[in-house]
């Protein structure tokens, strides 16, 4: 390929025609070679320079085309290469520059070459001698006619202003230092490629470190989003497409109902002459009176509701007042009149033959009838009654005699009862008469007179003791055959109580003048006391006989006792004396206290023998020691218990039994050496007694050698060294690998994951597989985050 | 007294629609649920059973497989439902893996095809074989009558061919740029081509020896392995356009796979038994072994999660391992399968494909007890829950001993102990050599560094 360009070249170069040389008067080197000496002169000078030009350039086309395609060739041919490489490498310098300035360098060296011409044939002219040819003519050895060319000949004809732009002639240029082998070059190529590509490799890592330690990866790990296009989303182009649609849409069109400019103007007209605030103005408004008028909707609702009268009347009442008020006060004297006006409404309403019945009677007549008439009559006359209380009501006396106006009624009651019964029999069968109406109204009737009693006996008496029997049973009384549970109950009863028993402390003092009081007071209070001890004492024999005996030191009095146990042997002896004292004063006190019960019926107060007790107990060795006489029933007591104990533990020796216990253990679990040697097997006849040599000793493995037990330096331990093989089942042989220590891998076995120990989240996120991957969709390699 | 009354509204339990499941009201009160570790061990314990009850990785093979051995599938990355696979015979098969058909056949070479990839984008695919050529396939079997049996494979060679390159020696092995038109023939040299030039582009040999397997990796695109002849790893970077480093191996590599999760990893199944995971950056030493076959492993890919490695081996047998331990969790095999030549996860990590000299191409589960049915979420919550279980006690020696137990081909079993005897006896003696040597004159050699005898550019330690 190239040579076949080099040698088109010629041609070439005839199109471009800016050779002074006639091309055709080119001759190559070889051909000169053979031409003779006078065809030499003539040709001579042209080619003997130009032509070495000529092949160089080739030469050097042949070299720069192919470098770049030749790459994977070079391999092949390596050794070849490397042989021609350092000749073109001097060539390359020229063959660049010539490259460059050709177009004027080719004019240039043609004046250079006719110069040179002209400078060669002087000498020739002068002289001329016969040149005899002494050496053969060859390749390594050009005829040269005597005239020999050299580079200074050649230099001097150069003009001096061409010579600065020669390169050969630069004296400051240096050689470039020879290239690295080829295979040193390609090493050094990769190690540098190499560290590259690592380098552009290493940016994974985040992303690599990120994705190992994730929780959960998830697969595909960057999902396209898809949106759903619902039926709101998808918006319809105006574009009519079926037949009927464009009917429609054109007789629209023609009777001009369809315009959609103004439509569209219109409202965007409204909405573009708001401002934001005008806007958020008016919608606030609108909000606002909406809400008003939804609240008066629901009061208007709430209030039809209400079915009472009486609110209906006050509120009927009030809005006259507001109406008289509105209206203005102008006639004061209006208030009698409306008075008057009232009272008659009242008494039309209270008009007691407006009832069903009256009017019935009414009505048919029966009104004459004289039983009719007084009934009516009497209706009439409660009517009355009641109306009179009403306004002694309305009066606002709400005095004292309250009372006494109830009683006068019940007393009155109490008169007309049977009358009242008889009017009600004659009433006939109303809700009055059922059986359950009127046992409701007996029972009331009851309580009320029961009240009125009590209250009439505390005026009289000023004895408090049955109210307070009666506030205690409040609760009871309340919760008829339901027993009471809640802790608030009782809490409450406990309030009550309290309150009660100020409420009687403050009678109490209230009384406290009147001897009599006193006493009865005193009197009182002794009673309780006794009551109360009394049902104490019972309580406690009866703790006695269930109590087993040897428990009787854990119980009650054991436990106050255990703050004075604290004085031993070792305790300091400022404690003893202190606690010495204490016991003499305290023994004083129980004298003391003795001859007062005695005196006082022999009252037992509990925690007074409680404290004789306790005491006695804390220091039963220097009571001893001290006072013979001691409090002897209760030291009795205590003899007795120890006793008791003994006997009950007696022959038992526990230590030594453990001890023997523990040695056997350790002769069982040790190993064993059973003696299987025959008696007489290998012997002559009549058994020698001498001691065999050989004896057959079978060696049994225990569970633990002797000396590699556990419990070998531990005093009261026994340790159990039996592997228990149903327990290896469920036991990990050894720490597993990505767990640290023990305590580690338990504690990540301790939190159950079922959903009947953790919430649902919990649950869900701690069954969450690390890999999720979703059927049937492609996972695409990892795609780099930062490309 | 107010009294609270237990109320349940029917809303909160009656479900809504009747394909909904009704949800079951919980009392948390812990009175009612003791014994919650020992239950809960329990509950490990009877998954694991069942997962070992319900184990059937075998689901079937496609088609009618080939004439000759398969020696190489390709997964189209697109889909996940097709994959080529070459044989033997010159012929490559183009499968639909959902019903299980061949969708095109041809008779792409003569000899072995050794080297298989489907293109990216445009449903193409490439073969190479020993007969010095490459050929680009279309699957579009529309655009030609595609309508023939295997018999007419042989008579009408041309359809559906799109394109061939004629290269200068045998191929072995071919692998296509994640997304670029570019591909990577081995063989004699390791070149590089482009799909739409006739000659390769260029030559990145480093070394005289074959070169067997060459791969992309899939995530930084640029950067190809290789496995030669000479028990060398070779990586080369296309963007600089040379071999970068090398590692030397004490046997042949037979197989490479990037990790398409973690771009500068990937594995080696080796002959020497085991598989080997690599940091790209540092080749003195592999980041992991994976020991168990009783055979060299003729192939290894990762599962597209990164979290898996599938490994088929002359044993007869297919390995799953877990990217980081170093033992399988599950070993496949028949009794009709034979040597495993290759072995390919599909695009959703669900199934895994094996070719063998047997000459049928089979699907596997990847996780042998799953089912592809849809799961109610209750069903789904309560295999999950199990999964964390299992999890949770596998350290426990009852449930792992029955999540280990496989039943193994007798072969393989005897072959296993075989090598555990051969391997401790020579422990031993080197154990044995180092005790009577001078100290520190035999140093002990890591075993993720013990197959490795060195690389090309030293690393700076």
């Amino acid at each position: 390929m190239r040579n076949g360009q080099g040698y088109e070249e010629s041609s070439e170069d005839e199109d471009d025609g800016y050779s002074s040389i006639d091309e055709n008067q080119l001759v190559t080197l070889s051909e000169a070679w053979d031409m003779d000496d006078k065809d030499l002169n003539t040709y001579e000078k042209s080619t003997s320079k130009n032509n070495d030009i000529v092949l160089n350039e080739d030469d050097d086309k042949w070299e720069s085309e192919s470098e770049p395609e030749s790459e994977s060739e070079e391999d092949d041919d390596e050794d070849d290469d490397n042989s021609d490489q350092e000749d073109d490498s001097e060539e390359d310098i020229f063959q660049n520059d010539s490259d460059d300035i050709e177009d004027e360098d080719d004019i240039n060296l043609a004046s250079t070459v006719s110069k040179l011409q002209s400078s060669l044939r002087k000498p020739e002219k002068e002289r001329r001698k016969l040149i005899a040819e002494t050496t053969e003519e060859n390749e390594f050895n050009l005829p040269t006619n005597g005239n020999k060319l050299s580079l200074t000949d050649m230099l001097a004809a150069v003009d001096s202003s061409i010579s600065k732009d020669a390169i050969l002639i630069d004296e400051d240029s240096k050689a470039i230092a020879a290239p690295l082998p080829k295979r040193i070059q390609q090493r050094h190529d990769r190690a540098v490629a190499y560290e590259m590509t690592k380098e552009e490799i290493s940016k994974w890592e985040d992303t690599v470190q990120k994705n190992r330690q994730a929780e959960v990866l998830k697969f595909p790990l960057n999902p396209k989003i898809k949106h759903n296009d619902s039926a709101t989303t998808f918006k319809s182009d105006n574009i009519p497409t079926t037949e009927l649609e464009t009917k429609i849409n054109n007789v629209l069109k023609e009777s001009a109902l369809i315009d959609e400019k103004k439509e569209a103007t219109f409202e965007e007209i409204a909405i573009a002459k708001m401002s934001s605030e005008e806007m958020q103005r008016r919608t606030n408004e609108l909000r606002l009176m909406r809400e008003l008028m939804f609240r008066d909707e629901k009061r208007a609702k709430r209030i039809k509701k209400i079915k009472s009268k009486q609110y209906h009347k006050i509120k009927k009442k009030e809005r006259l007042r507001n109406q008289e008020l509105v209206e203005g006060s102008d006639n004061e004297s209006e208030g009698e009149d409306h008075d008057m006006k009232r009272a008659q409404e009242r008494m039309s309403l209270k008009h007691k033959t407006q009832s069903n019945w009256a009017k019935s009677m009414i009505k048919s007549g029966l009104s004459k009838d004289a039983s009719n008439r007084s009934e009516l009559e009497e209706m009439l006359r409660q009517g009355e009654r009641l109306r009179a209380k009403q306004l002694g009501h309305e009066d606002g006396e709400q005095s004292d005699d309250n009372i006494s106006d109830i009683e006068n009624d019940y007393n009155r009651d109490r008169d007309n009862n049977e009358a009242d019964e008889a009017i009600k029999n004659k009433l006939g069968k109303g809700v009055l008469a059922m059986d359950f109406m009127k046992k409701a109204e007996e029972r009331s009737k009851q309580e009320n007179l029961q009240e009125l009693e009590e209250l009439r006996r505390l005026e009289q008496e000023g004895d408090l003791q049955s109210f307070e029997d009666s506030t205690s049973n409040v609760n009871i009384t309340i919760n008829q055959g339901r027993r009471v549970y809640t802790p608030s109950a009782s809490a409450i009863r406990e309030d009550i109580d309290q309150v009660n028993q100020q409420v009687l402390a403050e009678i109490n003092d209230d009384q406290a003048n009147s001897l009599t009081s006193k006493l009865g007071k005193k009197f009182n209070v002794v009673a309780n006391s006794e009551r109360k001890d009394k049902t104490e004492l019972s309580k406690d024999i009866i703790v006695e006989e269930d109590v087993n005996p040897w428990l009787t030191e854990s119980s009650e009095p054991s436990q106050k006792s255990n703050k004075v146990t604290t004085i031993d042997k070792e305790s300091s002896k400022l404690s003893k004396a202190a606690a010495k004292i204490a016991k003499k004063v305290s023994k004083k006190h129980n004298n003391n206290n003795n001859k007062r019960k005695n005196d006082e019926d022999q009252l037992i107060d509990i925690e007074e023998t409680l404290k004789v007790i306790t005491t006695s107990r804390g220091g039963e060795e220097d009571e001893e020691e001290e006072e013979g006489e001691g409090i002897g029933s209760n030291e009795n007591k205590m003899f007795k218990q120890k006793d008791l104990i003994k006997e009950a533990f007696a022959g038992d020796d526990v230590v030594e039994e453990f001890e023997i216990e523990k040695k056997r253990t350790i002769r069982d679990e040790d190993d064993k050496q059973e003696d299987l040697t025959l008696p007489g097997w290998g012997d002559w006849a009549g058994g020698s007694k001498k001691n065999k040599k050989r004896k057959v000793i079978k060696k049994i493995d225990g569970v633990v050698q002797k000396d590699k037990r556990k419990d070998k330096n531990l005093k009261n331990v026994i340790i159990n060294e039996k592997v228990n093989k149903k327990n290896l089942k469920y036991q990990s042989s050894g720490v597993p690998f990505p767990f640290e220590s023990r305590e580690q891998y338990e504690r990540s076995l301790r939190m159950p994951v079922g959903q009947e120990w953790t919430s649902r989240d919990t649950h869900q996120k701690m069954t969450m597989p690390r890999i999720v991957t979703k059927q049937g969709t492609v996972i695409d390699p990892l795609k780099a985050p930062f490309k | 007294m107010k009294i609270k009354t237990i109320s349940r509204s029917a809303d909160q339990y009656v479900p809504v629609r009747n394909t909904q499941e009704s949800s079951l009201p919980r009392n948390l009160n812990p009175a009612l649920h003791p014994f919650e570790r020992a239950r809960e061990y329990t509950k490990a314990v009877t998954a694991t059973k069942l997962e070992r009850m319900f184990a059937q990785p075998f689901i079937g093979q496609l088609g009618d497989g080939h004439r000759d051995g398969v020696y190489c599938i390709a997964k189209n990355f697109g889909t996940t439902n097709q994959v080529a696979s070459g044989s033997g015979d010159g012929i490559i098969k183009y499968w639909d893996m959902t019903s299980r058909q061949e969708t095109v056949t041809f008779k792409a070479h003569y000899g072995l095809v050794t080297g298989l990839s489907v293109t990216p984008g445009k449903t193409h695919m490439l073969s190479c074989g020993d007969d010095k050529y490459i050929k680009l396939w279309s699957v579009n079997y529309n655009e030609f009558d595609a309508g023939f049996g295997e018999e007419d494979v042989y008579d009408k060679k041309s359809q559906g061919l799109v394109k061939t390159f004629l290269g200068e020696h045998a191929f072995k092995g071919l692998d296509h740029h994640f997304n670029e038109d570019i591909f990577v023939t081995g063989g004699l040299s390791i070149q590089l081509w482009d799909m739409n030039r006739s000659k390769y582009v260029s030559d990145l040999s480093w070394g005289a020896d074959n070169i067997n397997t060459v791969k992309f990796n899939k995530t930084e695109t640029n950067i190809i392995a290789s496995a030669g002849s000479d028990n060398s790893i070779v990586l080369y970077d296309i963007r600089t356009n040379t071999a970068i480093q090398k590692v030397v191996t004490n046997l042949r590599t037979n197989c490479i796979s990037w990790n398409p999760m973690e771009a500068f990893n990937f594995a080696s199944g080796s002959d020497d038994h085991n598989a080997y995971l690599w940091d790209m950056r540092n080749l003195n030493k592999s980041l992991n072994v994976y020991k168990d076959h009783v055979a060299g492993i003729m192939d290894i890919d990762f599962s597209p999660t990164g979290e898996e490695l599938v490994t088929g081996s002359y044993d007869k047998t297919i390995r799953i391992f877990r990217s980081r331990e170093g033992h399988s969790r599950d070993i496949y095999h028949t009794k009709r399968m034979q040597r495993i030549f290759c072995v390919k996860y599909t695009t959703d990590a669900r199934y895994i494909l094996s070719g063998s000299d047997d000459t049928n191409v089979r699907i596997w589960r990847a996780n042998s007890s799953d089912r592809a049915g849809i799961k109610s979420s209750r069903q789904r919550a309560k295999m999950e829950y199990d999964n964390a279980l299992k999890e949770r006690f596998k350290h426990m020696p009852e449930i792992k001993r029955i999540s280990r137990h496989r039943h193994v081909p007798i072969v393989i079993k005897k072959a296993n102990e075989i090598k555990r005897v051969e391997l401790e006896s020579l422990k031993k003696r080197q154990e044995n050599d180092r005790k009577h040597s001078r100290a520190g004159s035999k140093p002990y050699v890591p075993e993720r560094q013990k197959h490795i005898r060195g690389t090309a550019i030293k690393e700076d330690k």
